[in-house]
């Protein structure tokens, strides 16, 4: 009957409260800031994909003026591929600086191509990105343990626990409201930047609950770890202030990095340079073997140009990309040997997730945000039937032995990215 | 049901291991004011603490009002209004604040004619009602506690050392209110070391020692309570 | 005794009756060793693995059969990039950036596959280094050992009584300075143990370096004690010390060097290699394509050389006109490539001199570029990496396109490709390759990474100084 009373008291409580409110504030403008850094991101982002689209169709239309052969024009002709951010990407920019975002590529190897990553600035990227996923998982814990650390510790110290209670009648009535209005204050003090943040970038209501529940969930945890602490009887509130942070410590950089150490030496497979490595001598040692061999291979998975005409001593293009193929083929099993020492690595995170909460929300993020390991990997996916949607094009003018002509050449069409991964144009 | 308010039976309570009170029995009336004497570390705040239900006896029972508190806490603190030793209030907010927030606690919502007319009974100066505490004197303070028990409106009242610190004047002013209480019927019990305070205010004063109630000086048909002979008792209890 | 060792000695005895204080120096000691143990064994792990993939490279390079030179242009070399010493100390940039770098004529590829991204979203948390330990976790212990250093004196009443014995409070401060400066000592340690049984081939001074982090670190630990005690002597509470100590860690040492990359990143943009790659593609195209003798770039070259040389046509000159070209064109090419290079490691070096214009905000920034500067791990080392890969790159292929000017006529590299026997005759010796000199990266000397720490180390200095006006300050305080 007189609960609006009592929740408008205690918000007028809160209110009053500068220490808590400060905090609260502070936890705001970090997630603020976070967001409005990651909206310019995906912003220059989508800048740098527009240029690169403009400039790589001016560039391959000029090459294409140059051409006086196929096989000549396939080797100058690079095709633009990009992954996208997603509406949630600002949030959560994980790997994607270390990961192969933009790429051009052409109809040769393709092992040789798609290893190529962004040159990003080391010692910037060894801080690590300020992006909401840090902020929710470093900093949005702290907020908590600095909101509720001496909730009950400090009225305890300052003699007014008793009054407290007696005039609550219990502890339920009196901490129940509190606790409420306080976490409600800092969930709002960290979604609410990220909310404006996915509107602005036109997510879905479905993403925004998704987003919205994990952060909770991380926040429902940190809080009631912090009150386990906290309302021991006889911990004053430095103890528990210095024993919650030190659990933050374990859970948010101990245990990481001790996951850190024990992949990196239990997941030792491939390297992606001897991946690198073995495509290069296929190709290169295709030069000193006798042409029949590399067809042979070629043909073998490429049955329907098996008639095309014999090759003699000299050089002929259809040769060229035919060891190029080869070579990508030699390399296809340690190629997939490379992403599945990634998963399998990827695989032993997630269980260290279950040890870190800090781990748990990065994860989730960006796997709401598709900027996670998988969403890479597609991304090579898409790539790779990309290169072989290009390199099949040029197949039938070079295994016909099609004469030169502009118009000919003008007939391969070759789409673009975006339609041949399927992504929206925006 | 008798007319008792509070009821101590052989009450025996273990405070960080070790036994505070040791079989405490008394019974107060209602518009009794009982006074409990003692040294430091006799007993007196744990008997205040068991009252309220946040201590559990080992042995015997608190009533309040007939209800057992280590049974029914709830029920009991509905009944009591308790005034800490050191006037233990929110020093960032004004007496104001104060006095609605802890009442919003008992989910209590005060008309503001109500919290005027207490704080004149305490007498707290009008012009300091909207300032915080943190710029109050100690008396200052503990007249916006007193105010907050008699805005409860419980038929009980717990004191802790409720003259602890207070000027004379302020002193004087509190008995007052107690006495203006008591004749309207309120229970008050209250624990003190103060012998002269406790003689000139109560009905009843009993003595604690060592965990138990060693004597009980009732007052004579006039009100008084013959003093030497609860000091002479006090201070033996005190050297030994 | 003076008083200032009297007082410490009695806060150490307080720290050995405490649980707490145990606690904390057992856990700094443990953490230390540790550190120092798991970052040896995954450096020499890490530099194993690129020894031996370097010799694997170099093996398969030099048993490369007879071939055309231009095609060993094309065929290529793999470097790697071996690891500073100090790297177990500070492993500084070493995950973040690519380990092998593909050389080939053309072109400069870029080092690629980061251990960071074969690693996965935990390469991100930081590493388990000494660096580390040092860094980030041995401040926080020592804020947990000694917030309360004032306060509790002040909340138990014991300070008046040592003031009203005669305790000037400036000793005081200094003598708690004095105790907890002994605890970070402990963190200290492994570093200098580390530096005294070092032993080994030290031509490039990186026991020099080695020392010269120690002090670092204890400049920085230095700062951290100075802070502490004057927050404990300001504040009034052990509660209000140690929150506010606490959230001086975070500010500084959480957040300040993610906010100072942030910035940096925005304030100087980089372009993304794809377009760096397309401009480079643009610049070139003005150079011609060496392949083709006949390109209009190299008119210029043909009539000089003919004019050198006093004969009619490019057939008559006494070696082949292709290699020229090749030659010539590997270096206009190489020209603007380097260009292109220089400007990105500049641009580069300016984001991290706005980055490290942060530590005017946070220690903890200073102490990251000090440290990875002396050890060796910093950008500038990697800079030098690619300014010795190119080298090593550009004379690589000059080599080969001499080759192909002395050791076959013009003729002949021309008819190359018209039967498997005319492709025969322009292939050249094996031993060419096989006698290779194989890339070896010569650390930078202490010098340079003395040079390039001077900075950070001054502003250490200042944040010293700082903290110790800061106690002084607090003293006042104290006093009144």
């Amino acid at each position: 009957m007189n609960l609006n009373f009592r929740i408008q008291q205690e918000f007028f409580f809160l209110l009053k409260s500068k220490a808590v409110l400060g905090v609260m504030t502070l936890l705001l403008i970090m997630s603020g800031v976070s967001v409005v850094l990651g909206l310019n991101y995906v912003a220059a982002e989508r800048q740098e994909i527009v240029e690169l689209i403009q400039l790589d169709t001016e560039e391959r239309a000029h090459k294409r003026t140059l051409a006086y052969d196929y096989g000549g024009a396939a080797y100058d002709a690079f095709h633009a591929a990009w992954n996208p951010p997603s509406d949630l990407t600002f949030a959560a920019i994980g790997q994607r600086d270390l990961n192969p975002t933009l790429m051009r590529i052409r109809a040769l190897a393709i092992e040789g191509q798609i290893y190529e990553t962004d040159s990003i600035n080391p010692e910037l990227a060894l801080a690590g990105r300020f992006d909401f996923a840090f902020v929710a998982a470093y900093l949005l814990p702290l907020v908590i343990v600095f909101v509720f650390y001496d909730l009950l510790a400090a009225e305890r110290e300052s003699g007014r626990l008793n009054l407290l209670t007696v005039t609550a009648q219990n502890a339920r009535s009196l901490w129940s409201i509190r606790i409420l209005l306080r976490f409600i204050g800092v969930l709002i003090a960290v979604l609410l930047p990220l909310w404006i943040g996915m509107s602005v970038e036109g997510a879905s209501v479905g993403l925004m609950l998704s987003a919205t529940l994990a952060i909770t969930l991380e926040a429902v945890f940190w809080t009631a770890l912090v009150l386990v602490i906290a309302t021991r009887p006889n911990f004053r509130s430095e103890t528990i202030a210095a024993i919650s942070v030190g659990t933050w410590i374990v859970l948010t950089l101990a245990i990481p990095i001790a996951g850190k150490v024990y992949i990196e030496s239990s997941v030792t497979g491939i390297k992606g340079s001897e991946v690198a490595l073995v495509q290069r001598e296929s190709v290169n040692d295709a030069w000193d073997l006798p042409k029949s061999v590399t067809m042979d291979a070629f043909y073998a998975s490429h049955p329907e140009w098996a008639n095309s005409a014999p090759l003699h001593e000299e050089w002929h293009w259809k040769w060229y990309y035919a060891f190029h193929q080869v070579g990508d083929e030699m390399a296809a099993g340690l190629a997939q040997e490379y992403r599945a020492t990634m998963l399998a690595r990827d695989e032993l995170t997630a269980r260290f997730s279950l040890l870190s909460p800090a781990v748990a929300i990065q994860r989730r993020l960006e796997a709401l945000a598709q900027t996670n390991l998988s969403a890479s990997l597609a991304f090579e996916d898409q790539v790779r039937d990309y290169h072989e949607e290009i390199r099949r094009a040029y197949y039938p003018v070079l295994f016909e032995e099609v004469p030169f002509s502009k118009e000919r050449l003008a007939q391969i069409a070759i789409p673009d990215f975006s339609e041949s991964a399927g992504l929206d144009s925006e | 049901m008798s007319n008792c308010a509070l009821k101590a039976s052989e009450l025996e309570v273990i405070r960080g291991g070790k036994a505070v009170l040791t079989g405490m029995s008394f019974e107060i009336k209602q518009g009794e004011v009982f006074a409990l004497l003692g040294g430091n570390g006799a007993g007196k705040s744990t008997t205040l603490l068991t009252f309220m239900g946040l201590l559990k006896p080992t042995r015997g029972v608190a009533e309040v009002m007939g209800q057992s508190a280590a049974e029914q806490p709830d029920a009991v603190r509905s009944q009591i209004a308790y005034l800490p030793e050191s006037a233990a209030l929110y020093d960032h907010l004004t007496a104001w604040e104060n006095l609605t927030y802890f009442l919003s606690l008992s989910q209590c919502r005060p008309e503001p004619k109500a919290l005027s007319d207490a704080l004149d009974a305490v007498s707290l100066p009008v012009e300091s009602r909207g300032k915080p505490l943190k710029s109050y004197s100690k008396g200052m303070r503990q007249k916006v506690a007193i105010a907050l028990a008699l805005l409860r409106e419980t038929p009980v009242l717990l004191l802790d050392e409720p003259t602890s610190g207070l000027d004379p004047s302020a002193v004087e002013d509190f008995h007052d209110i107690i006495e203006r209480l008591a004749s309207n019927g309120v229970t008050i019990l209250m624990v003190t070391h103060d012998l002269y305070g406790a003689c000139q205010v109560a009905n009843r004063v009993g003595i604690l020692r060592a965990g138990q109630l060693v004597d009980v000086f009732e007052a004579d048909a006039d009100g008084n309570i013959e003093i030497n002979t609860v000091r002479d008792l006090f201070l033996q209890q005190q050297v030994a | 005794m003076s008083a200032i060792t009297l007082i410490a000695a009695d806060e150490l005895r307080y720290w050995r009756r405490s649980k707490v204080a145990w606690t904390v120096l057992l856990t700094l000691l443990l953490v230390s060793v540790c550190a120092a143990l798991v970052s040896n064994s995954e450096i020499s792990r890490r530099v194993n693995e690129r020894v031996a993939q370097q010799a694997e490279a170099d093996a398969i390079f030099q048993a490369q059969p007879d071939r055309h030179p231009h095609r060993m242009v094309h065929y290529g070399h793999y470097v790697y990039r071996t690891a500073s010493p100090l790297a177990v100390i500070d492993s500084g940039i070493d995950s973040m950036v690519g380990t092998s770098i593909f050389l080939e004529g053309h072109r400069q590829n870029s080092a690629t596959f980061a251990a960071a991204r074969e690693t996965g979203l935990l390469a991100r948390f930081g590493s388990f280094s000494p660096a580390f330990t040092l860094q980030v976790l041995a401040p926080l212990l020592l804020i947990i050992c000694g917030f309360a250093s004032v306060t509790r004196e002040k909340e138990s009443k014991t300070l008046y009584q040592l003031i009203g014995q005669g305790v000037s409070s400036s000793n005081l401060l200094f003598g708690k300075s004095l105790a907890l400066g002994l605890v970070a000592l402990i963190a200290l340690l492994p570093l200098i143990l580390l530096g005294f049984t070092s032993t080994g081939n030290d031509s490039f001074g990186f026991r020099q370096s080695l020392f010269g982090m120690a002090f670092g670190y204890l400049i920085y630990l230095s700062i951290w004690v100075l802070l502490i005690v004057s927050f404990s002597a300001l504040l009034r509470t052990s509660a209000q010390s140690l929150s506010v100590l606490l959230g001086l860690w975070i500010i500084t040492v959480v957040l300040m060097p993610r906010i100072a990359s942030e910035y940096a990143s925005v304030s100087v943009p980089s372009p993304t290699h794809v377009e760096t790659d397309l401009r480079i593609a643009e610049t070139m195209r003005a150079g011609g394509d060496s392949h083709d003798i006949e390109d209009n770039a190299f008119v210029g070259l043909r009539s000089l050389t003919l004019a050198e040389y006093n004969v009619e046509s490019i057939e008559d000159l006494p070696f082949n006109y292709r290699g020229l070209v090749a030659l010539r064109g590997e270096e206009a090419d190489t020209e603007v490539l380097n260009q292109f290079a220089e400007e990105r490691m500049a641009q580069e070096l300016q984001q991290k001199t706005i980055a490290d214009s942060f530590a005017m905000l946070s220690p903890v920034v200073a102490m990251r570029s000090f440290s990875m500067a002396l050890a060796g791990t910093a950008l500038p080392d990697h800079h030098h990496f690619l300014r010795a890969a190119e080298d090593y790159r550009y004379n690589m292929v000059q080599t080969f396109n001499r080759l192909q000017m002395s050791e076959m006529t013009l003729a002949e590299d021309l008819a190359r490709n018209d039967s498997d026997d005319s492709g025969r005759r322009t292939r050249v010796d094996a031993s060419n390759w096989a006698g290779m000199p194989v890339f070896e990266l010569r650390p930078r000397d202490h010098a340079q990474r003395r040079q390039a720490a001077s900075q950070p180390g001054f502003t250490m200095g200042f944040w010293l100084i700082a903290a110790f006006c800061l106690l002084l300050l607090s003293t006042r305080w104290l006093r009144t």
